[in-house]
């Protein structure tokens, strides 16, 4: 076993990994998220355009 | 955002507070490890919730196949793909806890070897539907790949009690000498599980939501298409 001085770099690596995998995801889902909502939109305007009914 | 939805993510940001707090102070420190050990609470907290998470997409994949509803395929796929970030997790802090205590980042055992084979075919799984084209064949291609794949977790569970394996024996539902024995060592693990669960709910709302808008967009796109002609 590494000398206990080196055990805080790694814990303080994998709380790291952990924080940055569960925010890279919520950011691609929220990035994702919005750029859907902005097509819905706008596909949404472009029928009302048409004088079409954008309900299901 | 639904109401729900927000006191969801506020329940589990106070939650995964708790976890943090009891981790990394409360939580004494392993007589052997040291305080590297605290990596722990998360590496095994972050890997029931995914091993839920591929169990959903057993469920969904089932439904999928029995009724042919799409919504099952979607549900399947967004677990799929929060179960394989939270296995994602475990394979990187599992490494770097591995460094200081085994003295090496990765050793070809059986647990880490079958971890690892589990989060390529989730890793498959959710990229899959990318490079078939057949519209039909996508989703019952998928839910057969999900069920596999999931059928793998119970092996990956049991593979250090079948095998001698470098990776410690199992903590929860282990044997009468394994486990933790120090209350707050409990709190802590207790706390990381329920934290990680809870965001595994939130995301998977998440992600249902969305597919639910992009099966929205499909439908607009095509009656754009017929009208605008583009």
């Amino acid at each position: 076993m590494e000398s206990s001085s080196n055990h805080m770099f790694y814990l303080v690596a994998a709380y790291t990994l952990v924080w940055i995998m569960v925010s890279a995801y919520v950011l691609i889902l929220s990035k994702r998220n919005q750029e859907l909502k902005d097509q819905v939109k706008d596909f949404e305007t472009r029928l009302r355009k048409q004088g079409v009914s954008i309900e299901d | 955002m639904s109401l729900k939805d927000k006191l969801l993510f506020a329940l589990m940001f106070v939650v995964m507070q708790l976890a943090l707090v009891w981790a990394l102070a409360i939580a004494p420190p392993d007589k052997l490890q040291g305080d590297v050990q605290r990596i722990f609470y998360f590496h095994l907290g972050s890997i029931w919730p995914g091993f839920l998470a591929f169990f959903y997409v057993l469920y969904g994949s089932i439904r999928y196949l029995v009724s042919r509803d799409l919504i099952w395929d979607r549900k399947s796929l967004v677990s799929g793909e929060i179960g394989l970030v939270f296995c994602s997790i475990v394979l990187t802090t599992g490494p770097v806890w591995a460094k200081p205590t085994w003295g090496v980042y990765w050793a070809w055992d059986a647990r880490l070897t079958s971890t690892l084979v589990l989060w390529l075919v989730f890793f498959f799984y959710v990229n899959l539907r990318n490079y078939i084209d057949d519209e039909s064949k996508r989703p019952r291609v998928s839910a057969v790949l999900g069920i596999v794949g999931a059928l793998m977790v119970p092996f990956v569970y049991m593979s250090t009690r079948i095998f001698e394996t470098q990776h410690p024996k199992p903590v929860i539902m282990g044997d009468a000498d394994s486990g933790i024995r120090d209350p707050n060592m409990n709190i802590a693990l207790y706390l990381s599980l329920a934290a990680f669960t809870l965001l595994y709910i939130y995301l998977w709302r998440l992600g249902v939501q969305q597919m639910l808008t992009k099966d929205r967009l499909k439908k607009l796109r095509g009656r754009l298409l017929r009208l605008e002609g583009f």
